[in-house]
């Protein structure tokens, strides 16, 4: 039997271990990404840029506020600053409130009321420095194995993908799945079947209707994933995420050849030294997507908009 | 008397009220290079989008043609596309085709992301020196386009700032240039006015079919729009169905002739009012118009908004001197004065209309000082099996 790599993280109140320490300044709406990512350049926070939070009709609000609810409170998130425009279909207001009755530490920015773009950058700094001072970093300590969520993101049958959820049921860590609409089959078949935004249980779980391409990732934080693990099609390329690692293993394919420094791994590496290189990354190695800054968070969409 | 106008002038004929570097990326998983190129190059604009150009999107050529209608508007002075691979010079050739600067590096010719970024910033330098080339010249009012939008409306859009801005759209188009009238959505219920405008029968069925369509479209999917219109926003400020939304809406397209319908995207083949199929998401919308080709846009609200194009100047006209006292960073011009009595709206009107050239001829707005560069594409189907 092997052994298992230490895995060393964040303690967080309410029993789940975070392996990055985040405060996530969170847009809940495309009108204010642009002071969003404002905020996070002059203080201490992370962002990202999104296309949604209006127009949305019939199951996009609610799945699009699951979306940001799921991510906020991914243990790699220490506190969330909502920052709202104030007129948007998805309520900046709204999210906080659901945020801090789940017991997040939220605050909340919104441009509308604050007298303008300018002045929410400003209060929002002060905002995450406060969150920052109710939730300083703590030391790392040991985690168990069971306590990781390992986020898998593959095509169905990807026999790398495969030896590596096996090895990670094996040391009882939880697995979430995330794939491309399709016939399932081994694992995606056999996991129990989650919906964005769901946590998952112990074991192998896989989130349904979760998009196409990166959007997956989007379920897989929501899920409460600390690291995800993503085997792009040979086609397609590594994307990163905004408040998760994403380690990302290359196909053998000519594309993946050409765009081999976007990868952490090459396509034959031994699932044990995936396996090793989760546990470093989970203890606080960076990326390659978190070197470059790729911060990408597309929220899977059902219709189009109003 | 008309004010003298200073543009760009293009090769295809058409007229840039701003003279930009866009490095735009052609596939979302470009955005990090160009995010990186722009940080590190002053003086360019860069985008961030989510298309993944997943094989069986079958909003792909939509898509493609907003990406080619962007790096091609007349405000792009000279573009850098950054692809997955060679497959992606389709859409540097399409955008020479029109006669524009374009340079191209693919992430698989550079051995990926830092590696595109170092061959970035060459390419870079080369295109912005021969844009900086470009000067301002005597232009005609025909080499407007002026893209027509709301967001945050309140109760008060549809007295002020829609119908000031309608006249000064009327003004333009009165003097051989082209507007667009878009937002859909915010158009259902009062289609048989504006088919009334149309200047053929064809016109007005167009009219009438854009429209239907919309709501057919939101119908077969078996959700109720009036979940999401009016907007929270749009309530609170006063506005209480989508059809007082959409009367007040259509005020911006003003009280003259309407020449055509539109696709998302389409670019006109003749000048004036055109209407354009595009959703009221802002982004969305203003994304649509210009692709299309405007090369300034005439944003209304009554809550107020900060967003703007990466390319298009937004000029934000306030519906209620209230909001444009409580956020001035937001607003360019407050055109609330007509209900407080200051000002008849005809007067407001005219001088949205002279704004509108200073705008044109180089006075920045609000969202430009902010830097607000947002860009959506209005999907149809995201959520494609397969």
């Amino acid at each position: 039997m092997t052994s298992d790599p230490a895995l060393l993280g964040f303690m967080r109140p309410e029993g789940r271990p975070g392996c990055r320490h985040h405060i996530l300044v969170l847009p809940s709406v495309v009108c204010s990404t642009l002071v969003s990512e404002q905020i996070a350049k002059g203080s201490d926070g992370i962002s990202f840029v999104h296309q949604n939070g209006c127009g949305h009709i019939g199951d996009d609000v609610n799945q699009t506020e699951r979306a940001f609810i799921g991510v906020a409170t991914n243990p790699n998130i220490a506190g969330t600053l909502v920052v709202s425009l104030g007129c948007e279909t998805i309520q900046g207001s709204r999210i906080a409130e659901r945020l801090e009755a789940l017991g997040a530490s939220v605050r909340l920015v919104g441009l509308q009321s604050s007298g303008g773009s300018e002045e929410a950058v400003r209060d929002g700094i002060g905002l995450v420095g406060d969150l920052i001072n109710e939730r300083p970093e703590p030391d790392r300590t040991l985690v168990p194995p069971k306590d990781l969520v390992l986020g898998v993101d593959a095509r169905v049958g990807n026999p790398h993908a495969v030896s590596l959820i096996d090895r990670a049921v094996d040391a009882a860590a939880t697995v979430v799945l995330a794939t491309e609409p399709g016939e399932a089959s081994g694992p995606w078949a056999l996991a129990d079947k989650i919906i964005l935004g769901d946590r998952p249980d112990s074991g192998l779980n896989c989130v349904v209707d979760s998009g196409h391409g990166s959007q997956h990732h989007v379920g897989l934080a929501a899920a409460g994933a600390q690291v995800i693990i993503s085997y792009p099609e040979p086609g397609r390329t590594p994307f990163g995420f905004v408040s998760c690692p994403v380690i990302s293993v290359a196909s053998g394919g000519r594309l993946h050849t050409a765009i081999q420094g976007d990868f952490d791994f090459g396509p034959d590496t031994p699932t044990e030294d995936v396996w090793d290189g989760i546990a470093s990354v989970f203890s606080g190695s960076a990326t390659v997507a978190e070197r470059l800054g790729s911060a990408e968070f597309l929220v899977p969409r059902r219709r189009r908009s109003t | 008397m008309t004010p003298r106008l200073m543009l760009f002038e293009r090769s295809d004929g058409r007229w840039g009220t701003r003279n930009h570097v866009l490095v735009l990326p052609l596939l979302a998983a470009a955005s990090r290079v160009t995010t990186v190129l722009a940080e590190q190059n002053s003086g360019v604009v860069s985008v961030v989008h989510d298309w993944e150009n997943i094989p069986g999107d079958p909003d792909a050529d939509r898509i493609r043609r907003v990406l080619v209608g962007t790096a091609t508007n007349p405000n792009v002075g000279a573009v850098l596309m950054v692809g997955l691979d060679e497959s992606d010079a389709w859409f540097a050739d399409q955008a020479k085709e029109t006669g524009q600067r374009v340079a191209f590096v693919a992430l698989a010719d550079s051995g990926g992301s830092l590696g595109a970024i170092d061959v970035g910033s060459d390419l870079l330098i080369g295109i912005a020196s021969a844009a900086a080339e470009d000067s301002r010249v005597d232009a005609p009012l025909s080499g407007l386009c002026l893209g027509l939008e709301c967001g945050a409306s309140d109760a008060f859009s549809g007295i002020t700032a829609n119908p000031a801005l309608g006249i000064a759209s009327d003004m333009l188009t009165e003097r051989g240039g082209t507007s667009f009238l878009a937002e859909i959505t915010e158009l259902i219920g009062a289609e048989r006015l504006l088919a009334a405008r149309a200047i053929s029968p064809e016109v007005a069925d167009d009219i009438m079919e854009v429209v239907h369509r919309f709501e057919q479209d939101l119908a077969s999917a078996g959700v109720d729009l009036r979940g999401s219109q009016p907007a929270p926003g749009n309530i609170a400020g006063g506005l209480t169905t989508l059809e007082e939304k959409s009367l007040g809406a259509a005020m911006k397209g003003g009280a003259g002739p309407i020449v055509g319908v539109l696709e998302y995207g389409e670019q006109p083949s003749a000048r004036g009012l055109h209407i354009m199929d595009t959703p009221g998401h802002d982004i969305e919308s203003v994304t649509g118009m210009v692709t299309a080709g405007a090369n300034i846009i005439g944003f209304t609200t009554g809550r107020g908004t900060p967003t703007g194009s990466p390319v298009a100047p937004t000029i934000k006209i306030s519906s209620n001197t209230d909001v444009a006292t409580r956020l001035p960073g937001l607003i360019d011009f407050d055109a609330g004065v007509i209900t407080d009595g200051v000002e008849t709206l005809e007067a407001v009107g005219r001088q949205v209309f002279e704004y509108l050239i200073e705008v044109a001829n180089g006075r920045r707005t609000a969202a430009e000082t902010l830097g607000s560069r947002e860009f959506a594409f209005a999907r149809l189907d995201p959520n494609w099996d397969g």
